[in-house]
């Protein structure tokens, strides 16, 4: 059982996620934007952040991903990154070339398929410290 | 002013012919000011065929000029040659002795721009480039619009792509869930996925709906029926979908417009633009708030006025309103949904009508609308 932060401004996102994780006993708070879960986690300190890509306010979540990385407290905690299919690459974020990578530990699209979330934040929640991608590798995605 | 240099090859046997054009325009400058451009040309000359197809293999030309007959082949063949190996635009002028219009036509075939006829002088041959040069600049802005309207409708799509995906990503998710008994076995524990689904489902096909209304307005295909309509009678028919909601939120929809009001227009873009103002005027609205809908005539001018005390729109926000599939996120508004596409459709029928729209708002106070159609 584990304290896991959803952060995504979709609502059915939030609830799906919610769902499937609290069908294994863990316990899950949800935040709307990226301002938000950061609040919330410095509060909640989550051994989980399921973080959306979140195109609509553009960079939410990439900034937010930056964020976590940045505070003393939080720079630990694995970060699973939600996307929908081509989403990356349409966004201004150019990985290449301005060697910024993207400090989250795993990708995984949209929709959301039980087995592999609950596989995944099982895996992440068993993820040592300094396995930790905090800077942002290159051949994470 | 833009300074551009073009390549320009001269393609003639005689020397004196290659010599004359290349001091003509040599120095000479044409001053487009519709393009903002100042255009000069860099001049090569070759006297064969053989020699030009060599020089444009190694240079590329935006101008020719070709005398017809050369010692090895004639223009046309150069010119064939051209459409095969270069990809570029370019533009082609003949050089032809009197009297030989059926080659000339031919030469035209052949994708040949222009034509100067022998014996000529510095001033024909200023105004067959002039010519040719306002023709290319207006050839490379006709392609610069075709590339934008590409990139446009490339973001539209992909906006749109995205609207789609997200629903269904919803609802694939709620049936994975549903699929998988994460709740248990009785379908009653699955009421909230099921609900939201079918929300997605409902918020997909106004969406859908919205698309086809945008897409309507926006082709001149379709006959565009002009006929008398009574607003009143729209009004009527608006409040009779949008009075539910209304009630839901306990919000009072007043409305002002004489009863003999007739206007001549498209009935189906009258009643989008009335359903679309009135439902964001709800929607947008608070508990035990008040919508004011005004109609009136005014010479031939149709003034509409809608006031909201609803949550009102922020400054900087303000321009944003009419772009396609814009929504406004804050703490207000994150419960009430809607595609972003309204306000495109009410501003596509306005431009129909050589109307105008304008938007006055204070935050939490409410928002008001005033439209102006011409009406004739
Ligand atoms: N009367 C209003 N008061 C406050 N905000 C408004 C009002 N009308 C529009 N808006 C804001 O402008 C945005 C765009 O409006 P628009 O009607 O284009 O889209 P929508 O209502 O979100 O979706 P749709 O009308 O396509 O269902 C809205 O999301 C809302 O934030
Ligand atoms: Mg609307």
């Amino acid at each position: 059982m584990a304290k896991i932060l959803c952060i995504d401004d979709e609502l059915d996102v939030l609830e799906s996620c919610s769902t499937i994780l609290k069908s294994k006993g863990h316990i899950i708070k949800c935040a709307g934007n990226g301002t938000d879960g950061y609040k919330e986690a410095l509060n909640f300190k989550p051994d989980l952040i399921i973080l959306d890509v979140m195109m609509d306010s553009h960079t939410d979540g990439f900034h937010a991903a930056y964020q976590f990385r940045n505070n003393e407290k939080l720079k630990n905690i694995p970060i699973l990154m939600l996307t929908s299919i081509n989403q990356i690459s349409k966004l201004k974020f150019n990985k290449e070339k301005d060697g910024q990578f993207l400090p989250v530990d795993e990708f995984m699209e949209k929709p959301i398929v039980p087995q592999k979330l609950l596989a995944e934040v099982d895996r992440l929640l068993g993820l040592k410290e300094e396995n930790i991608n905090r800077e942002g590798v290159k051949n994470v995605y | 002013m833009r300074e551009r240099v073009f390549n320009l090859l001269v393609i003639d046997d005689e020397n004196g012919i290659r010599a004359g054009i290349t001091r003509v325009l040599e120095n000479h400058r044409i001053k487009f000011i519709d393009f903002d451009t100042i255009l000069s040309f860099k001049i090569y000359s070759a006297a064969s065929l053989g020699d030009s197809e060599k020089i444009i293999l190694q240079e590329n030309f935006s101008f020719y000029i070709i005398d017809y007959l050369l010692p090895d082949g004639n223009g046309i063949q150069f010119l064939n040659l051209l459409n095969e190996r270069v990809n570029n635009t370019y533009l082609a002028i003949m050089i032809s002795a009197h009297g030989e219009l059926p080659l000339v036509v031919n030469a035209a075939k052949c994708g040949a721009f222009d034509f100067i006829v022998k014996p000529f002088g510095p001033n024909e041959i200023r105004s067959a480039v002039y010519k040719a040069a306002e023709y290319f600049l207006l050839l490379e802005r006709n392609k610069e619009f075709e590339a934008d309207k590409k990139r446009i409708r490339y973001e539209f799509i992909s906006i749109l792509a995205h609207e789609l995906k997200s629903p269904i990503n919803a609802i694939e998710s709620y049936l994975n869930i549903m699929e998988g008994h994460l709740q248990g076995e009785l379908i009653n524990n699955y009421q909230r996925p099921i609900v939201r689904s079918k929300t997605r489902i409902q918020e997909m096909r106004k969406l859908i709906n919205d698309l086809l209304d945008l897409t309507k307005i926006e082709s001149n295909c379709r006959e565009r029926n002009i006929e008398e309509i009574n607003l009143c009678e729209v009004m009527h028919n608006c409040l009779e979908s949008y009075q539910p909601l209304a009630k839901q939120k306990n919000i009072r929809i007043n409305y002002q417009i004489d009863e003999k009001l007739l206007i001549n227009a498209n009935r189906s873009e009258i009643e989008m633009l009335v359903n679309n103002l009135i439902s964001n005027a709800v929607k947008y609205n608070k508990d035990n708030g008040t919508v004011d809908f005004t109609a009136s005539i005014q010479g031939k001018k149709l003034n509409i006025i809608i006031v909201d005390s609803g949550i009102g729109i922020a400054k900087d926000e303000k321009n944003k309103l009419f772009l396609e599939f814009s929504r406004i996120k804050n703490e207000n508004t994150k419960n009430i949904s809607g595609s972003g596409l309204g306000l495109s459709i009410v501003k596509k029928i306005v431009d129909q009508y050589h109307g105008s729209i304008e938007v006055e708002s204070e935050v939490d106070r409410g928002t008001k609308f005033f439209i102006s159609l011409t009406i004739v």
